[in-house]
C-alpha cells in the first residue's frame, strides 16, 4: 500500500452531533434522545470515493443528509469548500454542486413527471439548456424512448439511472449516494456502480457512497469509514480496512459479509445484537458485543489511535499514543 | 396535458365499468346536475308562480310530483332547488378546499409552532359536530348567500386541513421532493409543482365525501330557516315549508327528502370508491390478511381450481 | 430414492391485465433427506412462486399449468385442502422474509406460541405449552426464554423475532422448512447469526430445508446444493462448491462475478447489460440470450433444454454438444 498524497478536503465534518427526540412531546423537552450522530469528524478529499459503512442504526444516512445540507446538526461544523453549509452564507451556485442519489428508486422520482420533465427541471435549475436532455439520458445508457415515460413504466435500474442523470444535470462536484444499489438486483447493481466509478474517473466528481455492504464499499471506495452507533470507529484506505482491519467491529462486519470475507482473512463473530441508539453503552459503544472487550472498554470511550497512513481506529487494543 | 385529461377520462370509464356502486353514484350525480342546470328547458313552469286553484295536488301527468300549498309545480321547484343546494354546497366545499390546501400544506410542510397552533385550532373546530358549527357560524354571520357558503366552508374545512396536512407530511421528505429542494428551487415552487399534485389522490376522494356532508348541512340550515329562506326553492327550505302538511300531503316532503338522500348517498359512494381506488393505504386495510403466526400457514384452493385449464 | 420433496415440470402463470405472466416454467427440483437446497434468483425469477406452490399459498390469480409437487411421494397439488392443512404447518413449515409482519403486534410471544401449538399439535394446557416453548426458544439460541415469552413483538429486535419464528417453525418437528429470504431484512452481523442457526437446526433436528435467496453469499455459506433460476426457468443446478467455483451457465458466471466484488484498484467488473425479459411476452429463444456475452444465432432462435450430468444440470447451448 503506497501512502496516498495528501489531498485537499472538499468536505470537513468537525465534531458533528445530531440527536432526535425519541418521544415527541407537545410542550417541554423530550428526555430520551436517539443519538443518531454522536460526535463525527470526517474529511472527504477532492476527487476521492469515500465509502461510509454501517448497519442500520449506525447513523450513516443521517451523516449523508447532514453533508448534503438537508439536516442541520445540533452542534459541530460542516464545511463545503470552506463555506459553512448551515451558515446561510454559502452561495447558492456552490451549494447546488452537492447532489444526492437515493436508496429507493420507487420514491426517487416524482411519480407524475415524465423522465423528460424531471431532467429538464434539473437543467433549468442549473441554468443549462433543455436541449441537453437527450444527450444526458443517452450518456447514462438509456434509450431515448424513456423520455416520455413516467417512473411507473421504468425498471428499478432505469429509475436509478434517471436519478443519476438528474443529479448530473446540476454538474455536481460532490455526489452523495445513499445505498444506491441496495434495492437493485445483483446484475443491475454492477451497472449502476460502474456508472458512478466512471463519473468519478472521467469528471473527477467526488463521491460519498453510503452502504451496509462492505463488498460494495471495497469495490467503489478509495477510503472506507466504518460507523457504529453514531460514531466512526475506523477510517482508512479501502484495501487496508478490508485486509487488515484494526477495529473488532470492522472485523466482525467483514466476517459476516460473504463477499467481503473473500477479500480478507479475518474471521470473528460478534456477540448479540446492535444496542439501542437511545441507551448507547458506556465506555466503548461496541464493548458488549466485542470478543476482545477489556476492563477499560467498559469504563472509558476509546480515543482515535493512528495506526499509520491515515488509518485511524477507535479501540483500546491499540494502546500506544492516541491521535491528537 | 391533453394526455393527462385523456387518461383521467379513461380511468373514469374503467371505474364505471368495473365498479357498479361507483357507476350508480356517479351517474346519479351527473343526472341530478344536468337536470338542475337544464331546469328552465325541462320544465315549462315558473318555480315562483303561485296557482292557488291547483294547490296541493298529487302527482299527475301535468305535475309529475304534484303541486305545493301555493300551487307551484313541485318538480320544477325541485329542479331549481337543485341549483341552490348543489351550487351552494359545491361553492362551500370549494372554499373549504382552498382553506384546506392553504392551511394544511403550510402546516404540514413547515411543521413547528405554526403546525402546533393550527392543529389545536382544528381540534377545537372538530370537537363540534360540523352541523352545529355551521348553525352557530351562520347565525353569527347573519343572513346571506355568501355568509352561508362561508359558514359551511368553515365547518367543512377541518377535515380537509387534516387530510391535506397528513398527506403533505407523508411526502414532504421523500427523495423526489428533497431532490428538487437540492436543485435550489424555492418552497413555493416545490409545493405547487410537486407537493400538491402528489397529494391530490387523497384530497379528491375527501372533497367528494365533504360534498355529501355539505349538502346535508345546507339542507339542514334551510330546514331550520337559518339558510336559504322561502320562497327560494332549496331542498331544505322546501322541507321546512312542507312540514305543516306532513300528514295529509306527504309527497311534499318525500320528493325533496329523496333528492337530498340520493345526492348525499351518491357523493358518499363515489367518494369511498375513489378513496379505495386512489389511496393504496385504504385498499390495503381492506385486503390485509391475518397477521397471526398460523395465518402464515393458511392456504386454500386458490389457484388450484383453474388447474389444467388450457391456455 | 429418499427425496423429501420432488418438484416435477412445474409451470405456473399469473393472470394479469396485460396477459398471462409465466412466472415459473417447467421447473424440476429435488430435495433429499436432511439436505439444504438453495433456490437462487433475482427479483422476478419465480423463486417465491415456487415456494408458495409447495405450501399452496398462491394468490388467487395464479394458475398451475402443469407439474407435480411430490412431498414424501404424495402430490400436494392434487390434495384436498383439508389434508393439505395437516401438512402445512406440521410437516412443512415456513421461515418468513419479514419477521415483523409475521407476528401479531398485540399478542405476546407466549400467546402466539400457544395459539400455534393448539392449532397444529392440539396442546391446550398453558403450562405444557410454556414448557415446550421455553425448550424450543433455548434451542434457537435465546438465552432467557422465560422473559422473551412475556414480551410483545415490538420489544424484540428483528433478529430475535426471526429466532422466535424459527422456534415456532420447528415446534412440530417438520420434515421440511421453507425459508424465503429469511435474512434479507436483517443486518449483516445478525444475518450470519441466523444463517448459522438454520445450519445448526438442520444438523440437530434432521430436517431438510429449501432456502430461497437472491444473495449468492447466503447460498454459498448455507447450502449443499444450488438451483439457479432466471426468468422462470432453472438455468443451472449442482453442488454449491461446483456452482460457485466452476459455474457453467453464462448467467451464473455473471451472477457470481457480480456478487463477489473485488477492490477498486483491481478494476471494473463487467456488468451484465440490459434487463431480464418480460415474462408476459417471452422471447422465443434462450431467455438470457439478449444479455449473454456468449450468445450465438441458435440462442436467439431456439430454446435450450436442461442438460443433466449427474447432479449437475445446465440450460445452455454451449453444453449441448458435450452431452450428446
Amino acid at each position: 500500500m503506497t501512502p496516498q498524497p495528501r489531498k485537499e478536503s472538499i468536505v470537513v465534518l468537525d465534531n458533528v452531533y445530531k440527536y432526535f427526540p425519541a418521544i415527541e412531546t407537545i410542550f417541554g423537552r423530550s428526555k430520551a434522545y436517539i443519538r443518531a450522530v454522536d460526535g463525527v469528524s470526517l474529511d472527504i478529499y477532492e476527487g476521492e470515493i469515500l465509502g461510509l459503512v454501517g448497519e442500520s442504526g449506525s447513523g450513516k444516512t443521517t451523516v449523508a443528509r447532514i453533508v448534503a445540507g438537508l439536516l442541520k446538526p445540533d452542534s459541530g461544523r460542516v464545511l463545503y469548500r470552506g463555506f459553512d453549509i448551515y451558515s446561510g452564507k454559502i452561495p447558492k451556485h456552490i451549494r447546488r454542486k452537492i447532489q444526492m442519489i437515493y436508496q429507493d428508486p420507487e420514491v426517487s422520482l416524482d411519480p407524475r413527471y415524465t423522465v423528460k420533465q424531471t431532467i429538464e427541471e434539473a437543467l433549468r435549475a442549473a441554468g443549462r439548456s433543455t436541449n441537453e436532455t437527450k444527450d444526458l439520458v443517452r450518456s447514462l445508457g438509456l434509450s431515448e424512448d424513456v423520455l416520455e415515460k413516467i417512473p411507473q413504466q421504468l425498471s428499478g435500474g432505469q429509475k436509478q439511472r434517471v436519478a443519476i442523470a438528474r443529479a448530473l444535470a446540476m454538474r455536481p462536484d460532490l455526489l452523495i449516494a445513499d445505498e444506491p444499489t441496495s434495492a437493485l438486483d445483483v446484475s443491475t447493481r454492477t451497472q449502476i456502480l460502474n456508472i458512478l466509478l466512471e463519473l468519478n474517473k472521467s469528471f473527477g466528481i467526488t463521491i460519498m457512497i453510503i452502504t451496509h455492504d462492505l463488498g460494495v464499499a471495497a469495490y467503489m471506495s478509495d477510503r472506507i469509514a466504518v460507523m457504529y452507533l453514531g460514531k466512526i470507529v475506523e477510517v482508512g484506505a479501502a484495501e487496508e480496512i478490508i485486509k487488515e482491519p484494526r477495529h473488532p467491529y470492522t472485523m466482525a462486519l467483514i466476517s459476516s459479509s460473504p463477499s467481503a470475507s473473500r477479500l480478507s482473512k479475518v474471521n470473528i463473530k460478534p456477540i448479540g445484537e446492535i444496542a439501542s441508539q437511545i441507551n448507547i453503552p458506556k465506555g466503548c459503544r461496541f464493548h458488549p458485543r466485542c470478543p476482545f472487550a477489556m476492563e477499560i472498554c467498559r469504563r472509558e470511550e476509546p480515543p482515535y489511535f493512528d495506526v499509520g497512513d491515515g488509518h485511524v481506529s477507535a479501540c483500546w487494543l491499540h494502546g500506544g499514543a492516541p491521535k491528537t | 396535458m391533453s394526455t393527462r385529461i385523456a387518461y383521467t377520462l379513461y380511468s373514469l370509464a374503467r371505474m364505471i365499468r368495473e365498479d357498479r356502486y361507483f357507476a350508480a353514484g356517479f351517474i346519479t350525480i351527473l343526472v341530478v346536475i344536468i337536470l338542475s342546470a337544464a331546469a328552465s328547458i325541462i320544465s315549462p313552469y315558473d318555480p315562483y308562480k303561485i296557482d292557488l286553484i291547483n294547490k296541493l295536488r298529487g302527482p299527475s301527468p301535468e305535475h309529475p310530483m304534484g303541486t305545493d300549498q301555493l300551487g307551484r309545480d313541485l318538480f320544477t321547484r325541485i329542479l331549481y332547488g337543485g341549483r341552490y343546494t348543489l351550487f351552494l354546497s359545491a361553492s362551500a366545499v370549494l372554499l373549504a378546499l382552498v382553506i384546506g390546501l392553504l392551511v394544511g400544506t403550510l402546516s404540514g410542510y413547515y411543521k413547528g409552532w405554526l403546525d402546533l397552533i393550527v392543529q389545536r385550532f382544528v381540534d377545537i373546530l372538530m370537537s363540534f359536530p360540523s352541523i352545529i358549527l355551521a348553525i352557530a357560524l351562520a347565525t353569527m354571520l347573519g343572513y346571506g348567500l355568501e355568509t352561508l357558503v362561508i359558514a359551511v366552508a368553515i365547518a367543512e374545512s377541518p377535515f380537509l386541513i387534516r387530510v391535506v396536512r397528513a398527506a403533505v407530511i407523508s411526502i414532504r421528505d421523500l427523495p423526489y421532493i428533497e431532490a428538487v429542494r437540492l436543485m435550489g428551487y424555492g418552497d413555493l415552487y416545490v409545493i405547487l409543482r410537486h407537493v400538491i399534485p402528489n397529494i391530490m389522490y387523497v384530497v379528491i376522494p375527501q372533497v367528494t365525501l365533504q360534498m355529501g356532508s355539505a349538502i346535508l348541512i345546507i339542507a339542514a340550515l334551510g330546514f331550520l330557516g337559518i339558510g336559504i329562506k322561502p320562497p327560494t326553492p332549496e331542498w331544505g327550505s322546501m322541507l321546512n315549508e312542507a312540514r305543516a302538511y306532513l300528514m295529509d300531503y306527504p309527497h311534499l316532503l318525500i320528493f325533496p327528502g329523496l333528492m337530498i338522500f340520493l345526492s348525499i348517498v351518491s357523493f358518499n359512494i363515489v367518494g369511498e370508491s375513489l378513496k379505495m381506488r386512489l389511496d393504496p393505504k385504504a385498499r390495503s386495510l381492506i385486503g390485509s390478511r391475518s397477521r397471526l403466526v398460523w395465518g402464515l400457514y393458511r392456504g386454500g384452493r386458490r389457484g388450484l381450481d383453474e388447474r389444467n385449464t388450457s391456455y | 430414492m429418499s427425496a423429501i420433496l420432488a418438484i416435477e415440470s412445474l409451470s405456473i402463470a399469473y393472470q394479469t391485465e396485460k396477459g398471462l405472466l409465466r412466472a415459473v416454467d417447467n421447473v424440476d427440483l429435488r430435495i433429499e433427506d436432511r439436505e439444504i437446497v438453495c433456490l437462487v434468483g433475482e427479483s422476478g425469477s419465480g423463486k417465491t412462486t415456487v415456494a408458495n406452490t409447495i405450501l399452496r399459498i398462491l394468490p388467487p390469480n395464479a394458475i398451475i399449468l402443469d407439474g407435480r409437487v411430490l412431498f414424501e411421494g404424495v402430490d400436494l397439488l392434487n390434495m384436498e385442502e383439508e389434508d393439505m392443512s395437516k401438512i402445512r404447518g406440521r410437516k412443512i413449515n415456513i421461515v418468513p422474509q419479514n419477521p415483523s409482519t409475521a407476528l401479531n403486534p398485540i399478542l405476546n410471544i407466549e400467546t402466539q406460541f400457544c395459539e400455534f401449538l393448539k392449532h397444529k399439535k392440539g396442546i391446550r394446557e398453558r403450562d405444557r405449552c410454556r414448557e415446550i416453548a421455553i425448550d424450543l426458544l433455548g434451542r434457537v439460541g435465546i438465552a432467557d426464554p422465560e422473559r422473551v415469552l412475556k414480551l410483545y413483538p415490538h420489544q424484540l429486535s428483528g433478529g430475535m423475532k426471526q429466532r422466535v419464528l424459527i422456534a415456532i417453525a420447528i415446534s412440530t418437528s417438520p420434515r421440511l422448512l421453507v425459508a424465503d429470504e429469511p435474512t434479507s431484512m436483517l443486518d449483516a452481523t445478525i444475518q450470519s447469526q441466523i444463517l448459522d442457526l438454520l445450519l445448526d437446526i438442520n444438523r440437530r433436528e434432521g430436517l431438510s430445508m429449501l432456502l430461497i435467496t437472491h444473495d449468492l453469499g447466503v447460498a454459498m455459506s448455507a447450502c449443499n446444493r444450488i438451483y439457479v433460476m432466471y426468468a422462470g426457468e432453472i438455468v443451472e443446478s449442482g453442488s454449491t462448491e461446483r456452482v460457485i467455483s466452476k459455474p457453467l451457465h453464462p448467467y451464473t458466471i455473471a451472477l457470481i462475478d457480480n456478487a463477489f466484488l473485488s477492490f477498486k484498484s483491481q478494476g471494473i467488473k463487467r456488468a451484465v447489460s440490459g434487463e431480464p425479459p418480460n415474462l408476459i411476452d417471452l422471447p422465443s429463444g434462450c431467455r438470457f440470450s439478449s444479455r449473454c456475452p456468449m450468445a450465438f444465432d441458435k440462442c436467439v432462435k431456439e430454446r435450450p433444454n436442461l442438460v443433466q450430468r449427474g447432479i449437475d444440470s445446465v440450460r445452455c447451448f454451449l453444453y449441448h454438444d458435450a452431452s450428446a
